[in-house]
């Protein structure tokens, strides 16, 4: 997902402020930086088309409010630049037998005492 | 039909690309006897034996193009023709045989590997500049990103930066980040993500099974050189592989940051051989020189003497 720079502050202004109309975003932005109403409107459009906002219509305009959370597109991005290539082979990964994401408890408390040893064994050592 | 000097190159390609098969073929048996003898290899050598294994279907191919070529501008067509390796009608070419129909293959092949390659790098940096945007730098080098759950990693090619989670940084200690972030500097300094995506590029031309092979013995060489070199600046073995445990723990938590060709990892990858690493308790040997050299010249005497016989083979299984 390709974010321009004032689509990602226009959405930074509704993740503080919850819902606003494209007149409160325009107002709040043109004391900042500038830029006419029918800038914000289609930045407001795109977001709205990019799935990252919502709207509805109060009488004759719409408000907007944030689809998802910033933690969430965080989350997406992170998803998305980690794992894009990710080889699903899995037969492959049980011949190393030691990706993380299949490790449980047992083998991890396991992996745990073999350091603790390997200290106390460095430690009678010294 | 094209006949003449153009022909000579286009034929010379035809070889180009089924030398390469053949040496990605004798290339993928060694891999598939030999793969789990990778791993008691020294990390330095492992990797240098990687890299080996998979450009050495180009640089055979391009020894074997060389042979021929030289040949050819050496001495006539029919001298040639009864060399030990060798070609037949050099100086025709005709687009609607095997030759023409490999050819175009091979050469569809190439450009949806690296259409593919570069429509992904694309989208990867287009998500790391938003990432970047949207999270706190830390220093020059390090970048936070605001998120409870626990992962690091160091992306980018030129501009390389580490990403750690405000999630990872709250559950650990000061010296645990030191270690974490020294891990992902490593990373940095040595370029592996740019490394990982050429490797990846390299390993598309093999069977995915194999690919997937050989780029889990790469992390896993890049991610115990990068625990290295947090060994390197005087801080325990064991204290570097305890916080490894912790990040896993708390991967496991969450969604962990899974193996990728662009992105260096902190804890997501083959953990319990790091973790052995760390302890000293692999025996790591360097690579065999002379037994290395000679699996070299064995790959090239395989192409070279492989040429004629897989043309024949082919003509006489589309003659019939």
């Amino acid at each position: 997902m390709q974010l321009g720079e004032l689509e990602k502050l226009v959405l930074q202004y509704l993740w503080q402020h919850k819902s606003a109309d494209v007149k409160q975003v325009y107002n709040y932005f043109d004391k900042i930086r500038g830029g006419s109403l029918n800038t914000y409107q289609s930045t407001l459009d795109r977001l709205y088309k990019k799935e990252l906002l919502s709207r509805h219509k109060v009488i004759n305009a719409f408000q907007y409010q944030p689809r998802v959370e910033r933690y969430e597109l965080i989350g997406q991005l992170i998803r998305s630049v980690t794992c894009d290539f990710v080889t699903d082979d899995n037969s492959l990964v049980a011949a190393f037998s030691s990706m993380s994401q299949d490790f449980n408890e047992e083998q991890l408390n396991k992996l745990e005492a073999l350091i603790e040893a390997q200290r106390i064994k460095l430690a009678k050592g010294n | 039909m094209i006949e003449g000097q153009l022909a000579l190159w286009l034929n010379i390609v035809t070889i180009v690309i089924l030398a390469f098969v053949i040496a990605n073929f004798t290339i993928s048996i060694i891999v598939s006897l030999l793969a789990q003898k990778f791993i008691n290899l020294q990390v330095k050598s492992r990797k240098i034996v990687l890299w080996l294994l998979v450009t050495l279907p180009w640089l055979s191919s391009i020894c074997v193009a060389l042979y021929f070529l030289r040949g050819y501008t050496n001495s006539t067509v029919f001298q040639s023709e009864a060399e030990y390796a060798h070609w037949h009608h050099m100086d025709i070419f005709n687009w609607l045989s095997w030759h023409g129909a490999t050819l175009i293959i091979a050469l569809v092949f190439t450009v949806y590997i690296l259409g593919k390659k570069l429509i992904q790098l694309k989208r990867h940096h287009k998500d790391l500049v938003n990432l970047a945007s949207i999270s706190k730098p830390l220093s020059s080098d390090v970048i936070e990103i605001e998120l409870p759950e626990s992962s690091a990693f160091t992306a980018g090619f030129i501009n390389k930066k580490c990403f750690i989670t405000s999630g990872m940084l709250k559950e650990m200690t000061a010296e645990e980040v030191a270690v974490v972030l020294g891990h992902e500097r490593a990373h940095a300094k040595m370029n592996d993500p740019l490394k990982k995506w050429l490797f990846s590029i390299f390993t598309a031309f093999f069977i995915p099974s194999l690919a997937a092979h050989l780029k889990l013995h790469m992390t896993l060489a890049m991610e115990q050189a990068a625990d290295n070199a947090v060994v390197n600046s005087d801080i325990a073995p064991t204290f570097v592989a305890s916080t490894l445990v912790k990040a896993a723990r708390l991967n496991a938590l969450y969604s962990p940051v899974k193996n990728n060709e662009l992105v260096a990892n902190f804890g997501a990858d083959v953990l319990e051989q790091r973790v052995y690493f760390l302890l000293g308790q692999l025996n790591l040997k360097p690579v065999n020189k002379m037994l290395t050299a000679i699996l070299v010249t064995f790959i090239l005497a395989v192409c070279l003497s492989s040429i004629d016989g897989v043309h024949h083979l082919i003509e006489t299984v589309l003659n019939h």
